[in-house]
């Protein structure tokens, strides 16, 4: 499992809405991606998780069928100055295939998160930023979806 | 209590303060018991909003007002009250415990009830798309609590309150 982490500078150097403005840059770097359509609906969870420092500790995990990426959010004194912040762009875009996402948030915002998210996306979903992304799980639920049969087609003489 | 201190300007205590005043609602609005998600549909406008005001130095106060679809009567009201200074000692901070111990005291509303945001600004403040005039619900028969300075920075802070019956 390959991982890739970014460090992106938050408040108060960035406004929530603009961290994830740029996160999103990062992830789906193609303005005019489906990707980026989906990832602008859950702008109102990001930017609550963002606001309360979520992904200080608890990393935004983007996966796919390449590398794992984990995003994580740079806050107070370290935003200022730029210490540990890593805002590089990526080599390939992990939204291009078919990809999930996992934003963290406080243990209390996770019903309404998931419930607001279910809404407008099947890609996306929230977890307590007490919770880990379990690699082999995500890994798992990858190669489920990539072998799933189409029975229909499969049953025909 | 989080707080820090750096080389902060007033864009960054603007930023800082208007991230923490919208994080402060959610937790309201979560804490009494309603659902954050349509708050949430419009961070983008509150955040713009906020954050334009406080770089003019027009806005003066936040509004939740939380009511009853079914009458549109006042059900409860939290202020965060914006005072502008020209010294700072530096720091950013955020109490957002003063904020959920004053929740237990102010106690949960109704499911069924609905939320409006309302920002107070000054005459001659900037537009802001999406913004227009209107008034207040009544506050007959309620009384003012208040939670004290919650979220602050250099020459910028907010005070909070709350109505009750």
């Amino acid at each position: 499992m390959t991982v890739v982490a970014r460090r992106v500078a938050s408040t108060p150097t960035r406004t929530a809405t603009q961290t994830w403005d740029k996160i999103v840059e990062i992830l789906a770097p193609d303005p005019r991606s489906p990707a980026r359509e989906e990832l602008a609906k859950a702008a109102g969870v990001a930017c609550s998780s963002i606001s309360s420092e979520a992904i200080k500790d608890a990393p935004i995990v983007v996966w796919s069928g390449g590398p794992r990426v984990r995003v994580y959010g740079v806050f107070d004194e370290d935003a200022i100055t730029g210490d540990g912040v890593n805002e590089d762009a990526l080599s390939k875009s992990p939204t291009a295939g078919d990809w999930r996402m996992s934003i963290p948030c406080l243990p209390e915002d996770v019903k309404w998160s998931n419930g607001k998210l279910a809404a407008v996306s099947n890609r996306i979903s929230a977890r307590s930023l007490e919770d880990d992304i379990d690699d082999d799980q995500s890994e798992s639920a990858s190669a489920a979806r990539s072998l799933t049969i189409n029975a229909e087609e499969f049953l025909k003489p | 209590m989080s707080t820090f201190t750096a080389s902060i300007t007033y864009t960054h205590t603007v930023t800082y303060v208007t991230t923490k005043m919208l994080l402060t609602l959610k937790e309201i609005i979560r804490e009494i018991g309603l659902d954050p998600a349509r708050f949430t549909d419009s961070w983008d406008s509150y955040e713009r909003a906020i954050s334009t005001w406080l770089s003019s130095r027009h806005l003066q106060r936040v509004t939740l007002e939380v009511y009853d679809p079914r009458n549109n009567g006042l059900v409860t009201r939290w202020d965060m009250d914006v005072l502008y200074s020209t010294v700072g000692d530096g720091s950013l901070w955020v109490d957002t415990a003063a904020i959920r111990y004053s929740i237990v005291k102010a106690g949960l509303v109704p499911a069924h009830c609905r939320y409006d945001i309302i920002l107070t600004t000054a005459p001659g403040r900037p537009d802001v798309a999406g913004w227009g005039s209107c008034d207040f619900r009544s506050t007959d028969g309620f009384q003012r609590f208040s939670v004290g300075a919650t979220v602050g920075g250099n020459g910028l802070s907010a005070q909070t309150a709350y109505w009750s019956r």
